[in-house]
């Protein structure tokens, strides 16, 4: 059950990470403004990142010693991996549409 | 304001420059809901400062035009939007090219027994210089010859146009149009004249036009030259001396065609006789409704030489295309007073004047100072002021660039595609280009040249209106501006904090939920909405009390 919370821990921070890094790009002007697909480029390289960067951690560092619970945490593990993308993704198109026409809004 | 029909004639060289003010204030919507009648009036149709308001008008209708075709020209009169006034361009100027002089001109150097007493008559009030020198670049401040000759030349015009019909010079029938549509809306017409009164065509022309459209219609109307045909209330700017130019050096004087040139030296003079005449005429004082006195203080004018390699006094032409001033923008609100004042003096003239703070050398100019409690100035100049300045500078509109596309499209990027490929290039091109005649515009060596506004800021010392840091020069500087902190008023401050491109979605942010009335849009084109929907949003974000 850690892991699954660990893994929607995880994804929030990845997601605030995002958001400050698109909060940090600078509006562009002029026509054919750039910002908007550098937000939405970093959105979808932490959408990548967190679930590899979760299972790698994972499974150096959160494996459990004893075997009978290692092969039932390494079934867990994907799944874990998984919903900490999905509600990445979910919290992502929430908070961009809360904040539609602010920066977070370039994400979807 | 009333409901009076509107008409305003700029003369001469100071005239056009109050005419660029004057426009520039329909464009920031000034004038909701009016047309108005502009006829520009100059000896000389080279002129710099003539050709700049002629293009401002054309711009400014271009922009209006709903599209694009002649029919449409001007668009419509709107309310609560920028560019609401629509306006329409008349042009008149007496053909005085190809060497004419007075002599030539009235025939007086044709020495006969039926000429001789006109030629002593002429002899008599002008002297030989006055009579023979080049009529091209104006009347070079001999205002009684300009006044004689201004006046036949509009007695000209109509007696050709009344000859001729359409083979008359197209700048004769446009002035007889003029000179219809004003006398036909009897007492509702409303005419305000702009020129100074210490130079040339402006101060020749200012006493004689009532005289000279009325004895114009009568003679083109059969009707007899003393019938009171002319119904119009009459206001002017009686503006005097505030700038100088290089006095003329011996050697040009030497010239035929220049043995009369305007000396700014005798300005002071020319605007002490000028104010007792206006003071004391009868024909003046029963003529016109409103005289508004605008000065400067003497000693402290602007010296439109300054810094020009000039071998010689310029007296015309393409040349002199001088900056705007301060007391022209002031000219302008006085004919924003005259037109909105609802009562007028029954018999004689009102002389109105209004003073300003002024101390150490230095003026603090202040909303007030130029329309009184009007929240309409207070939300309008600056807001101009922030959608051109996030133009320019942050869309990139100075540069070159068309600045427009970069609002549309950072809308586009937010979801808003109301305005996504519906005007067109030239519309967003023309919008963009009044900005820079607005603000300023960098050139292809990346200096920045002044536009209006901040021409007016740079013709004096002190404070005007805005803080002095929205007129910085250095694009260094200017790029720098918050163009949402302009406003001293807390609740006014929209841009607290924030950089160009937060500003510039706030402001887009701030727009797309922005609604538009429909007397906002009469003609509902796109272009049409979008300024009105620029104009509702920082009309919100400035919040003015």
């Amino acid at each position: 059950m850690s892991t699954y919370i660990l893994s929607v821990i995880f994804a929030a921070v990845v997601l605030l990470l995002a958001a400050l890094i698109s909060n940090a790009i600078k509006f562009e002007g002029g026509a054919k403004p750039k910002d908007p697909g550098k937000r939405k480029m970093w959105f979808w390289i932490f959408a990548i990142l967190n679930p590899v960067i979760f299972y790698v951690v994972a499974a150096f560092a959160m494996a459990p010693v004893n075997k009978g619970e290692l092969e039932q945490w390494k079934d867990s593990l994907p799944i874990a991996v998984g919903v900490g993308f999905v509600v990445y993704i979910v919290l992502g198109f929430v908070l961009s549409k809360v904040f539609k026409n602010g920066k977070l809004g370039n994400w979807f | 304001m009333s409901q009076d029909k509107l008409f305003v004639i700029g003369i001469g060289g100071t005239g056009m420059r109050c005419l660029e003010s004057f426009v520039h204030m329909c464009a920031m919507g000034m004038f909701d809901n009016k047309e108005i009648n502009i006829l520009t009036l100059d000896t000389d149709q080279e002129n710099g400062n003539l050709k700049r308001v002629w293009d401002l008008i054309d711009l400014y209708n271009r922009i209006k035009n709903p599209t694009g075709s002649d029919a449409d020209a001007g668009g419509k009169p709107s309310s609560n939007t920028f560019f609401s006034a629509k306006l329409n361009l008349s042009k008149y100027w007496p053909s005085y090219s190809g060497g004419v002089n007075y002599q030539s001109l009235s025939n007086v150097s044709i020495q006969s027994d039926e000429t001789k007493e006109n030629i002593d008559l002429a002899s008599l009030f002008l002297d030989s210089s006055a009579q023979t020198f080049d009529l091209a670049h104006g009347y070079r401040a001999q205002t009684h010859l300009g006044s004689q000759l201004m006046y036949h030349s509009i007695i000209d015009a109509a007696k050709n146009v009344k000859s001729k019909g359409n083979g008359a010079q197209s700048q004769e029938r446009e002035l007889l149009k003029y000179i219809e549509d004003l006398i036909k809306v009897k007492s509702q017409a409303r005419v305000f004249i702009f020129g100074s009164v210490f130079g040339g065509t402006g101060a020749s022309s200012i006493p004689v036009i009532p005289a000279a459209f009325e004895s114009a219609y009568n003679l083109f109307k059969d009707l007899p030259l003393e019938s009171k045909s002319v119904e119009a209330k009459f206001g002017a700017s009686l503006l005097t001396e505030y700038f100088k130019f290089k006095s003329p050096t011996d050697a040009q004087k030497k010239e035929k065609k220049n043995a009369v040139v305007a000396d700014a030296s005798y300005f002071t003079l020319n605007s002490q006789a000028a104010l007792q005449f206006y003071q004391n005429d009868p024909t003046v004082k029963s003529t016109y409704k409103c005289l508004y006195n605008v000065g400067w203080p003497v000693g402290d004018v602007t010296d439109f030489s300054k810094n020009k390699n000039e071998a010689e006094t310029i007296t015309g032409g393409a040349a002199q295309k001088n900056p705007c001033h301060v007391t022209e923008l002031l000219c302008a609100f006085a004919a924003h007073d005259f037109f909105n004042r609802q009562q007028f003096e029954d018999k004689e003239a009102d002389y109105l004047f209004r003073t300003v703070q002024h101390d150490n050398n230095s003026f603090n100019f202040d909303f007030k100072d130029f329309a009184g409690d009007s929240k309409q100035f207070k939300n309008a100049l600056p807001g101009l002021y922030s959608i051109a300045y996030l133009t320019l500078v942050f869309h990139q509109g100075a540069e070159n660039k068309e600045g427009m596309s970069g609002w549309i499209d950072r809308m586009v990027k937010m979801k808003y595609k109301e305005y996504e490929n519906v005007i067109d290039e030239q519309s967003k091109k023309d919008i963009t280009d009044y900005f820079k005649s607005f603000l300023f515009y960098k050139d292809s060596s990346g200096n920045v040249n002044d536009g209006w506004l901040y021409q007016i800021k740079n013709s004096f010392n002190g404070h005007f209106i805005l803080p002095n840091t929205a007129f910085a020069r250095e694009w260094s500087s200017i790029v720098k501006i918050n163009a949402g902190e302009l406003l001293e008023d807390d609740i006014s401050r929209w841009g607290r904090k924030k950089d160009a491109g937060e500003c510039a979605n706030r402001f887009v942010d701030e727009f797309i939920a922005m609604q538009i009335k429909s007397e906002q849009v009469p003609t509902g084109v796109p272009k049409e909405k979008l300024l009105a929907q620029l104009f509702n949003t920082i009309t919100k974000l400035q919040n003015i009390n």
